[in-house]
């Protein structure tokens, strides 16, 4: 850690207030010393031997006193023209909302496993974040709200990952599907984004970055009351990018393409899940771009590192005082 | 305007009783001698007369003890010599300017020679300067010379330098005179010796020093002090220190026994007077010394 000056011309002005002192100190005793009672033959003490050393001992003193407040005035510049370092704090802030937000229809469900073990990963290495789950189909149904309990998450993730490939065990059997199918029709894609993107707390007021892991294959089959371009811009005035994941893209299906288009006027992306792209890498590279939404410019700290430069002029001004005493100045 | 000898007086009443002054008065009239023997009148005795001057034919005749006076008795010169430099312009060893304990001495024995009728003249000198005044009988003389060493004397005048001044004296003074040096605590040197050996063999001498300062500080004395020589000050410091304290006070009791040893050797009596109150007291010692060492 280097170490700058922030105010380095301190420095100079208190050392030449320190010099300006110390001349007019050993000026002025000069100017009253006419000052007080005539003693005749003060040969009578100055002839003395004992004199000669007194005398060396009150200067050495006065010699000590002068040169430890020059010092400590010095020091005190030092100080005062603050030595300081500067440190970056770069921090990794993920404080970032996740919502998973899986189509549950009968084709997605591989697709929802795999993306739920997924995230069941990251979920151990996460700080800050907070993930929420809804799945849907013709009605959504949150599965968990957001929440940074990363142990709950990690149980819930499971427990869905398990039941989507149908490997719960006996104790904890549930109905995942339940409460999805009270719409009309079936893979409402544009109503499950639409309460995905509701299912953000404090849309207003909170400044933490959302996105949503939108799995679907976009196959609407009935009637929507969001349509998907009405929950992309639902999505777009919250700020919320969507990701979208759809295993059975084509190419060039009109499906496929609107997803396409809507996820990325959010901001977010689109990934056909095909031969090149598996959802740990689909995952990898969502976090990839996330990651330059949330990254935060380092934070520039500067802070004052004086070191034992206070403790020095502790211990100067008590050898002044010391001197000062004992020679009475 | 007779300030400075009416000063004189009140402090001789103040500090002496009325039989400590008579005292004073009878010891300086019996401290001469060659009189003679012109009978000049009667006077009533005052302790501290020689009893070899009562008249015992008056006496008897007249109830009170009577002594003879003596025409020469009257007529004998005192000379003050006094040191006009800038260390009489220092404080003594009662915090006083030697100058008005110096003037008091002056004062008293002046006084007491004109009302003996004896003529007293004044020299003063330092480095620099010389000044004589002639001798007088009168009071009104006295003040004028008492106020001379009230001016001249000042802490900007010249240093001192009294043995300059005690060898004009031997050179000047032709006349048979009781000269009292009034000085201070001066080191004995050897042109000292010299000078008032021979001041001595013609004239009477008494030597009156007064008391300088303590420049040690004791009892939390917490006084700046400047020495008139140098203008330097001393620091506390050095004042405190209790080396120092033992050194000077060696230096100082060596000093006064090599002055006053000195001064014994060549017959000279001296006194040590510190303060204005101790001063009556101090010129009894010394008239009283005096007489004694001649007899």
């Amino acid at each position: 850690m280097d170490v700058t000056l922030l105010w380095p011309w301190v420095l100079p002005i208190a050392i030449a207030i320190g010099l300006l002192l110390a001349a007019l100190g050993l000026w002025l005793p000069r100017r009253k010393r006419d000052r007080g009672l005539p003693v005749a033959h003060v040969d009578r003490m100055t002839s003395l031997a004992a004199f000669r050393w007194a005398l060396l001992r009150y200067r050495l003193w006065i010699g000590a006193a002068l040169a430890a407040s020059l010092v400590g005035v010095a020091v005190a510049g030092a100080i005062g023209s603050r030595p300081s370092g500067i440190s970056a704090n770069h921090e990794e802030d993920y404080k970032r909302d996740i919502v998973l937000c899986l189509d549950v229809s009968g084709s997605m469900v591989d697709v929802d496993a795999e993306i739920l073990g997924v995230y069941q990963q990251i979920a151990t290495q996460l700080d800050g974040e907070r993930i929420g789950m809804r799945i849907f189909d013709a009605s959504s149904v949150m599965a968990f709200p957001l929440t940074s309990d990363y142990d709950y998450i990690a149980g819930q993730l499971g427990r869905y990952q398990r039941a989507l490939n149908g490997t719960l065990g006996p104790e904890e059997q549930f109905n995942y599907l339940a409460g999805t199918a009270s719409g009309l029709g079936a893979s409402l894609v544009g109503d499950g984004l639409a309460s995905c993107v509701l299912d953000f707390a404090d849309l207003e007021a909170s400044e933490r970055p959302r996105s949503i892991i939108l799995a679907t294959d976009n196959v609407v089959n009935g009637q929507q009351i969001f349509s998907l371009p009405q929950a992309g811009q639902l999505a777009v005035d919250n700020e919320v990018r969507v990701y979208a994941i759809n295993p059975f893209d084509f190419g060039g299906d009109m499906a496929s393409q609107e997803l396409r288009e809507i996820s990325e006027g959010t901001g977010g992306a689109y990934f056909a899940l095909d031969f090149a792209q598996t959802v740990p890498q689909i995952v990898d590279r969502v976090n990839a771009i996330e990651a330059g939404y949330i990254e935060t410019p380092p934070q520039v700290q500067v802070i004052d590192r004086p070191g034992a430069l206070p403790l020095i002029v502790l211990v100067l001004v008590a050898v002044v005082c010391l001197a000062a005493w004992r020679v009475r100045l | 305007m007779e300030r400075r000898l009416r000063k004189v007086k009140t402090t001789m009443s103040i500090h002496a009783h009325r039989r400590t002054l008579e005292l004073l008065d009878g010891e300086y009239a019996s401290i001469h001698h060659g009189r003679s023997h012109d009978f000049d009148d009667l006077r009533e005795y005052q302790p501290g007369d020689d009893v070899k001057d009562i008249d015992w034919k008056a006496t008897a005749r007249s109830h009170v003890p009577l002594v003879k006076r003596y025409i020469a008795s009257r007529q004998h010169n005192l000379l003050l010599v006094v040191d006009s430099g800038r260390n009489m312009a220092a404080i003594a060893e009662s915090g006083e300017t030697k100058r008005e304990i110096a003037i008091l001495v002056a004062g008293v024995l002046g006084y007491l020679a004109t009302r003996h009728g004896d003529r007293v003249g004044l020299l003063m000198g330092d480095a620099d300067r010389l000044e004589s005044m002639q001798e007088g009988g009168s009071e009104s003389h006295l003040e004028r010379m008492l106020r001379r060493v009230d001016e001249t004397i000042a802490l900007e005048g010249p240093r001192s330098d009294l043995e300059g001044v005690l060898g004009q004296a031997v050179r000047r003074m032709r006349r048979r005179s009781l000269i009292v040096v009034i000085a201070d605590d001066l080191a004995y040197t050897h042109d000292l010796d010299v000078h008032l050996g021979r001041l001595h063999t013609r004239h009477e001498v008494l030597w009156v020093s007064i008391g300088d300062a303590d420049l040690m500080s004791r009892h939390r004395d917490h006084r700046e002090l400047v020495g008139v020589d140098s203008g330097l000050g001393l620091p506390p410091f050095l004042r405190r220190d209790r080396g120092l304290r033992r050194a000077f006070d060696e230096a100082t009791a060596e000093r006064r026994h090599r002055l006053e040893t000195g001064l014994r050797s060549l017959g000279i009596a001296s006194v040590r007077i510190g303060d204005s109150a101790g001063a009556i007291g101090g010129l009894f010692r010394l008239l009283e010394r005096h007489r004694r060492a001649r007899r």
